[in-house]
């Protein structure tokens, strides 16, 4: 039975790596970074290339992500990216309807995680 | 003349006098916080290293956490009960505290009825999310990057801003005539159709604050560092991730906001030129008046549409400058850098996922979450043919006395009435199921009921709502000013102002609030009137304007 036991990490692992390949790589990060490290495998110590962001073609679909890495095609070609390198756009189930029935007032706390964006 | 040349100079005019104005008004204003200049963060931050010791904690006077509670409950549609997610956030939030060494502080986290991407914490020690963080976030390291962000305002004590923030609008007395001059100023130079843009209290009061508020989020955030690293999660799936959310969600909704103007410019362009035509009637018989009436009628749009324009630029400028939060690129290029020196914090690793999903997965919880979802689902869209069935699902099961969910189903009525009649003929009775569930009351429901009553002209009703809710809320300042607005009208202005004596004795905060509130419809005409000719009068001496 214990042989099982890794497998089935591994397998309830999967969902987690395709649910976070959402989103695209929008920017680099730092936003100063004038190029971007390009890996041949995730994981990888030492990059095979590198693209300046202006040549990157950004914004760029994430095909994958495992551990730290983004797979994206640049100029026909395949490779990785590392999450610390990159901004990624991130979807939300967020909108703005309850906003727009009650308008709510300056809060009596200190401002939140970022400024209210619904207008 | 193309109407952007029309627009360079008054936008110019109006945005530097109105700074100048406020800030005039402001550094000679006496009612300036006193305790200003020596707030910590008034003077450059030094980042905190995310590696070391936090400093310690100040010393403070807890405010009533169940209080607190009640009064966010009174704000919008108020809060989510759900009693087995705020367990697992309770959890997370105990190991942040504990990880800062003050586990036995008071405060939980609560659950905002909001469709929005909201956080925020309170004096009290207590944190509100909005459901829509606990459905995107993606790992546990996220929602545990937000709650210590929000415990970073805690626990660094900036709950003290909220008194100078306090301080600082007692100067809109003297602001108040700022913007009427700004007004009579922009009369001047042809500006009258634009009064709702950015105003000198809008900016003075910004100003005031965002010194506070942008300070206050960067040391946030590098608090919210400090700890989530130390409790194990990572930077890459924890603080930059959260924020990256934050950042789309901001941009999405400056693109929504963006493509509606550009339709209200478009539907400005054609009002100008349907009402050229009809103030133009025998241009129909010849073809040269014709055509003057409709380059009359672009013009008119055109100018309509670039004041909107300007309008739409100006909010933004204003926005930008009075910005509580450094933009959110800032913060994470800020992170990046603070974390640069420590490869070992670099390290990729997997998110801490599993908690979370199983949290979402409980039984209760999904059901939960799902029938929410569907009634976020009406309310933004509530003339959908299928809007009926979603929302009798939402307002069952767990949801059953819920507000958001009662609110969908009720706005749908209204808004398909011929469904309404079939259903009830009172759409608003669907609320008052919310006000059989103690735990799951929102003021919003008692609102919306007595002032729809009130205006059907059930005023016995709609007071008996009205009392119902006001007896169950009453120690929840955001609910007086509303309140006192429905007696003024329900059993006259004289009562009203009794109830703002008492409002302002007993909430400070909102004191402002319930005296406007108290106001009659005619006091009001008057003190407009008032406003208006005084600040005609200096503008007339400062401006020598006719």
């Amino acid at each position: 039975m214990k042989f099982h036991v890794p497998l089935l990490v591994a397998l309830l692992a999967l969902p987690v790596s395709a649910a976070i390949a959402q989103g695209k790589v929008v920017a680099p990060s730092p936003s100063t970074l004038a190029s971007l490290d390009l890996y041949d495998q995730p994981g990888a110590a030492v990059a095979v290339r590198q693209v300046s962001v202006a040549e990157a073609g950004l914004p760029l679909v994430i095909q994958s992500t495992k551990t730290g890495f983004h797979q994206v095609a640049i100029g026909g070609q395949n490779y990785w990216l590392r999450g610390l390198q990159v901004r990624i756009s991130r979807d939300s189930t967020a909108s703005c309807g309850t906003a727009s029935q009650s308008a709510l007032n300056a809060t009596i706390a200190t401002p939140g995680a970022g400024k209210d964006a619904c207008k | 003349m193309p109407a952007n040349n029309l627009s360079a100079r008054p936008w110019r005019t109006l945005q530097t006098g109105a700074l100048a104005l406020a800030l005039t008004l402001l550094v000679g204003c006496e009612t300036m916080p006193k305790g200003m200049p020596s707030l910590p963060f008034l003077t450059p931050a030094v980042p905190v290293s995310p590696v070391a010791a936090l400093p310690p904690p100040v010393a403070r006077t807890w405010p009533d956490s169940a209080q607190d509670v009640l009064n966010q409950r009174a704000r919008g549609f108020g809060l989510v009960n759900a009693p087995e997610l705020q367990r697992y956030l309770n959890g997370v939030y105990a190991r942040i505290k504990t990880q800062a060494g003050v586990g036995n502080w008071p405060g939980g986290v609560h659950i905002l009825a909001s469709d929005a991407l909201q956080a925020y914490a309170t004096g009290a020690g207590n944190i509100y999310i909005s459901m829509p963080w606990l459905t995107s976030a993606q790992s546990e390291d996220e929602l545990a990057a937000l709650l210590s962000h929000e415990f970073g305002h805690v626990y660094l004590h900036y709950h003290e801003l909220e008194g100078a923030v306090q301080s600082a609008d007692t100067v809109t007395g003297w602001v108040a005539l700022g913007v009427g001059v700004a007004r009579k100023t922009a009369q001047a130079t042809g500006w009258n159709e634009v009064d709702s843009l950015m105003t000198a209290y809008t900016l003075g009061r910004g100003l005031v604050t965002t010194v506070y508020g942008r300070s206050q989020e960067s040391a946030a955030d590098n608090f919210g560092l400090n700890i989530s690293l130390k409790l194990g999660y990572s930077y890459e799936h924890g603080m930059k991730a959260f924020l990256e959310r934050q950042a789309s969600w901001e941009e999405d909704n400056e693109q929504r906001e963006q493509a509606r103007n550009e339709q209200m410019l478009k539907t400005i362009r054609q009002q100008a030129m349907d009402n050229a035509a009809r103030q133009n009637p025998k241009a129909g018989n010849n073809a040269v008046s014709q055509s003057l009436a409709q380059s009359s009628g672009e013009f008119s749009g055109n100018l309509g549409a670039a004041l909107q324009q300007m309008a739409f630029d100006l909010n933004k400028v204003s926005a930008k400058v009075k910005s509580e939060h450094p933009p959110i690129v800032e913060r994470i290029d800020a992170l990046g850098v603070a974390v640069a020196p420590f490869p070992d914090l670099q390290a990729s690793k997997e998110p801490v996922s599993m908690p979370l999903q199983k949290a979402l997965q409980d039984r209760r919880t999904a059901a939960l979450l799902a029938n929410y979802a569907l009634a976020f689902k009406v309310i933004n869209a509530p003339k959908e043919p299928k809007s009926l069935e979603l929302a009798r699902k939402s307002a069952s099961g767990p949801t059953a006395a819920h507000a958001v969910p009662l609110f969908a189903l009720y706005t749908m009525l209204n808004a398909q009435p011929a469904v309404a009649g079939r259903q009830k003929p009172d759409p608003g009775q669907v609320l008052e199921a919310n006000f059989l569930s103690e735990p799951d009351r929102a003021w919003k429901t008692y609102q919306e009921r007595s002032r729809r009553l009130q205006e059907g002209r059930q005023t016995a009703a709609a007071k008996k709502v009205m009392d119902q809710g006001l007896g169950y809320f009453q120690n929840a300042e955001e609910a007086w000013p509303e309140a006192i607005r429905f007696y003024g009208e329900a059993q006259g202005w004289d009562e009203a102002k009794r109830m703002a004596q008492n409002c302002g004795k007993n909430f400070r905060r909102v004191s402002a609030r319930c005296t406007q509130a108290a106001t009659s419809p005619a006091e009001q005409e008057t003190a407009e009137r008032k406003t208006k000719e005084k600040s005609d009068q200096i503008a007339k001496k400062l401006f020598k304007t006719p």
